[in-house]
């Protein structure tokens, strides 16, 4: 029962902080590798804390200590908010990795390390074995009670009250006066949380919150207008209408007569209201839609929408936030642009997509992100402009209608408006026309699996913070390239060396199997967007297939079962850009979890230190998550990173060929 | 014999060509004092920045060679554009007119709101730049119709040496020079300045230190002098104040702000309150409310400046109004100009002088 429990007090703060987290770093997805490893980092450190004596003692005061699990989840919950805004730079400011590091520290020690030093202490009265399959189980159960509560539920409230119920369950003798204890620190912490949490946006007014599967929509308040935080991130302000005169203005120039318009993105702008005609708009958040009364409300995931609808539009705009996450990279790429094309009814209509530029010139990252954009937009429609501006609209057709010759427009514009000449000269005189001309050729196509502009967009957000970082960056995939290269003869030369065999063997196996679930993550991530709900169940799979590989008898061999894994490996390599159920990528890493058990188990049968074992282990996987989530997926993409897998895991079927 | 003879010509050349193309690019700053060792100090700005040999200042456009300070970035502008005059803004100097704008990359502030940090924040060899000679400047305002030059987006104190002899040029031409700066300036340079500038825009970011340190790693007190001194020289002035939710929006200090402009530069003087969008690093706050700019508008006019305007937000308050007869003068929209009844600098109803430079577009 401890172990179940151990296993629900695991999944569940772990899934909470991280979704916190990552609200915290604005949606930006290293997050999820970053507090991962860190998570293994710690646990593994108060793992290895249960052998010194003053913890060994413990053992019989695992019930005192699962009750102190609980009261520190519930009181780390509360501090995120403010060590994270303790650790901030001016309130607003973009956050910068040191402080998105030493936030996640704080916040995740004390309840990393008390679980850490839990399962071993719970093995004084199991087998190893037993508490691995039982906890495996408690994962499984708290991703399973995670899922559907979150849909009815807050997630602070499931997080407190299911937390409470493990308390409930825990065998004392004044049962009662426990549970007393403990709802006091539910309700309490509960109320401190919020209490907290909704000054985040002071001076502003937090209005309401609602998780979505992609992420949280923030509303505040200010001086009557509100404003939308969409994954932490400002998405934008209500009476922001100069920026939708002017989208709008510049949008309806592009079509005689729309009667059929699609709109997808920031609907608080005020921009479905100067749209003429029919207008249908696509959000996945009912808080964004209840506030349109002027247009036909989908509530759908914009991509899922244009791939099950049979309407033809005659205008498509996507007013999106920047591509800087993987979830918004969505809606930048090659198979997007082709989704809009085909929902355009003639050669008349036009797609129209924004994105952010410099005004008056463009930075390296700037050039980079419209040069790629520009050659995917290219690839997708026949034909197609770009009006220059803070916010650049590419306007692609299958037509010759669409233009952005400042004449062409001015002859088409409706006298009175806002919308006028002056602010036409301003946006296409020739020389602002010119940064454009001047683009040159051969830009990267934005795809699914090549996600240019999000990987540019870390790139840039690392310029903000210092103009140095971004090559510093670059280059740190040279040092993570040399060792692995370097390993091989290392390996070969060292080949009678049975402690440095197994301990890299071990190593490698954790990194590889822990860098392959980065990769399915991410790739989950850049297809669907829905990591954000489906973390919990990611690494609950892993977690299953982990215990169940751990479990079976090993009569594998190690080169053989390492050669499986390329097998796996290569067909991810192969289905890349296949948009796979999501059910697949999670079978997908349970595979990889049961197979990183077996070599594990045949390593382990080798090793006689079980606790080098375990600290090669985390070692390895805390590696493998910095080195893939951080460095390896951003700078050189998924493909490469899966090779760069592959050839490790080749590493490790030598090492089966050195007999052991 | 004769190799050795013919290689060193060659390399003697290539020597030349070397210097020669090296001195094409970099010009001699102006106002710096030499220290020992081959250091030197800047006196341009308020930062008065040492500079070692091979250094740049903080605005990393102006370096030490061999004992010498030079500009990077003397005739090369990253960004040349055409805008409305309105743009600027500058509501009072040629309204409807077109004007010539240009900036080189670098800044001596670091605001971590800037609205044009792509180029402000970025090193002379970060961003594409166009080799254009004050000549080519003032040829080009002429043959796009433009009135005036405006040395702008980013900081033009630090290309002061290229913004002075396109000022000069431009004037020998009949084109007005507009000045649109944060004010972060020495008063020598400044004085130097003036005489060939006809309109600025000074950027009052905020009435405090506590502000200026805080945001922008510059103080205020310079740049209320600069206000000051500009006032002084009888140029068109206007001021523009960026208001930043949560950071410069206390009405105490906005009324402390207002009562101090009528009391140094008068109430002619026209005032922008500008909308804040998050950029560069402050990209999590939200955008002004409206309300915080009618606050800051209304305490504008309580203080009895004349001329206050709103900007970056479709408003009303962007028209123009006979500070004696109370009739609308200039009609705005956007950029645009329906109508302007400024006849001669006067109100064409009541005939009361108008602050600023009006000439029919």
């Amino acid at each position: 029962m401890r172990f179940i429990l151990l296993g629900i007090l695991t999944i569940l703060p772990q899934t909470v902080f991280i979704r916190e987290m990552l609200i915290r770093l604005q949606g930006n997805e290293i997050v999820y590798a970053v507090f991962l490893s860190l998570w293994l980092g710690l646990v593994a450190l108060g793992a290895i804390s249960a052998r010194l004596r003053i913890f060994e003692r413990l053992h019989r005061q695992v019930d005192l200590l699962m009750l102190l699990l609980i009261l520190v989840i519930l009181l780390q919950y509360i501090l995120i908010e403010p060590v994270s805004h303790w650790l901030e730079p001016l309130s607003g400011e973009m956050i910068r990795i040191p402080q998105l590091i030493l936030t996640a520290l704080i916040v995740l020690f004390p309840v990393c390390f008390v679980d850490g030093l839990l399962f071993p202490l719970l093995c004084h009265h199991n087998s190893v074995k037993r508490g691995y399959l039982l906890e495996s189980l408690g994962i499984a159960i708290g991703g399973v009670l995670f899922l559907p509560g979150i849909q009815l539920l807050p997630q602070d409230i499931l997080l407190v009250a299911i937390v409470t119920l493990c308390g409930f369950l825990l065998p004392f003798r004044r049962r009662w006066l426990i549970w007393i204890f403990l709802l006091i620190a539910a309700v309490g912490s509960l109320f401190l949380a919020r209490s907290i949490q909704h000054g985040r946006y002071a001076p502003a007014k937090w209005i309401e919150s609602r998780d979505s599967a992609y992420g949280r929509l923030d509303v505040t308040e200010e001086n009557g207008q509100q404003n939308f935080y969409i994954d932490g991130q400002i998405g934008g302000s209500t009476g922001d209408d100069l920026r939708a005169e002017e989208i709008a203005g510049f949008c309806l120039l592009q079509h005689p007569g729309p009667k059929n318009t699609l709109y997808i993105g920031n609907m608080f702008s005020g921009m479905p209201e100067r749209l003429p005609g029919h207008v249908d708009c696509v959000d996945v958040n009912p808080i964004l839609l209840r506030r349109l009364g002027v247009c036909e409300t989908i509530r759908r995931d914009p991509i899922r929408f244009l791939r099950e609808t049979d309407r033809k539009y005659d205008l498509i705009l996507v007013n999106q936030p920047d591509p800087v996450t993987l979830n918004l990279n969505r809606f930048y790429t090659l198979e997007f642009f082709r989704l809009l094309n085909s929902r355009l009814r003639d050669s008349l209509s036009c797609a129209i997509v924004t994105l952010q530029n410099g005004e008056n010139a463009m930075t390296p990252s700037q050039r980079v992100l419209n040069r790629s954009i520009d050659a995917t937009f290219a690839k997708a429609f026949p034909g197609y402009v770009i009006i220059p501006a803070a916010q650049n609209l590419f306007v692609g057709s299958n037509g010759h209608y669409i233009s952005n010759r400042l004449d062409t427009l001015e002859a088409r514009l409706h006298p009175g408006g806002y919308f006028n000449d002056a602010l036409l000269f301003s946006r296409l005189n020739s020389l602002r026309m010119e940064q454009f001309t001047i683009f040159e050729p051969g830009g990267n196509i934005n795809t699914i699996v090549h996600p240019i502009a999000f990987f540019n967009g870390i790139l840039s957000w690392l310029r903000k913070l210092s103009p140095n970082w971004p090559n510093l960056y670059r280059s740190a995939a040279i040092p993570v390239f040399a060792v692995g290269i370097l390993l091989l003869p290392t390996l070969i030369l060292l080949r009678k060396r049975e402690k440095f065999i197994l301990g890299t063997g071990i190593l490698l196996t954790s990194l590889i199997a822990f860098v392959t679930q980065i990769v399915l993550m991410y790739l989950m991530q850049a297809h669907y967007g829905t990591l954000y709900l489906y973390i919990v169940v990611f690494t609950s799979s892993f977690m299953i297939g982990f215990a169940i590989g751990f479990l079976m008898p090993s009569k594998g061999r190690l080169s053989r079962d390492a050669l499986v894994v390329i097998l796996l490996q290569l067909v991810l390599l192969i289905t890349l850009s296949l948009r796979l159920p999501v059910v697949v990528y999670l079978l997908l890493n349970t595979m990889i979890a049961f197979l990183e058990a077996r070599l594990l188990l045949i390593l382990l049968n080798r090793v006689r230190s079980a606790s080098i074992f375990y600290h090669l282990d985390s070692l390895g996987a805390m590696l493998g998550g910095i080195v893939a989530g951080i460095i390896l997926i951003p700078i050189t993409g998924f493909q490469i990173t899966i090779g760069f897998c592959m050839v490790l895991t080749l590493m490790i079927a030598l090492i089966g060929l050195f007999e052991l | 014999m004769g190799k050795r003879v013919l290689l060193w010509i060659v390399l003697v050349l290539l020597f030349t060509l070397l210097i020669a193309a090296n001195g094409s690019v970099l010009h001699e700053a102006m106002f710096y004092d030499k220290l020992e060792g081959d250091a030197v100090q800047c006196r341009l700005c308020p930062l008065n920045c040492t500079i070692k040999k091979s250094q740049t200042g903080v605005c990393g456009v102006r370096e030490n060679i061999g004992g010498k300070l030079f500009s990077k970035v003397y005739g090369k502008p990253v960004a040349i554009h055409i805008d409305p005059i309105e743009k600027k803004p500058l509501y009072h100097f040629l309204p409807g007119t077109k004007i010539l704008s240009l900036a080189t990359a670098g800044c001596n502030l670091r605001c971590n709101f800037c609205q044009n940090w792509e180029i402000s924040q970025s090193k002379p060899d970060e961003l594409r730049a166009y080799s254009t000679t004050p000549e080519d400047v003032v040829k080009m305002a002429i043959e796009n119709g433009c009135k005036s030059i405006a040395f702008t987006y980013t900081e033009p104190t630090i290309f002061y040496e290229y913004m002075l002899d396109i000022a000069k040029l431009a004037h020998e031409t009949g084109i007005f020079t507009v000045w649109v700066t944060c004010g972060y300036i020495n008063e020598e340079p400044l004085k130097t300045l003036l005489p060939w500038i006809d309109a600025a825009n000074i950027d009052l970011k905020g009435f405090s230190e506590d502000f200026y340190n805080t945001y922008t790693t510059g103080d205020l007190a310079p740049v209320l002098r600069s206000i000051e001194l500009s006032h002084e020289a009888s140029i068109e002035l206007e001021i523009t104040n960026l208001i930043i939710p949560g950071a410069n929006d206390d009405p105490e200090i906005i009324r402390r702000m207002c009562g101090w402009l009528k009391d140094t530069v008068g109430v002619d003087t026209p005032l922008h309150f500008s909308r804040f969008f998050p950029n560069f690093r402050l990209t999590n706050r939200p955008a002004t409310p409206e309300k915080t700019l009618d606050m800051a508008w209304n305490i504008a006019q309580e203080a009895g400046l004349r001329y206050v305007y709103l900007g970056n937000i479709r408003t009303d308050k962007e028209d123009t109004y006979c500070p004696n007869c109370g009739k609308k003068l200039i009609d705005r929209t956007g950029y645009r100009i329906n109508f302007n009844d400024v006849v001669d600098g006067k109100c064409k109803h009541c005939g009361f002088d108008i602050y600023g430079t009006f000439e029919k577009p």
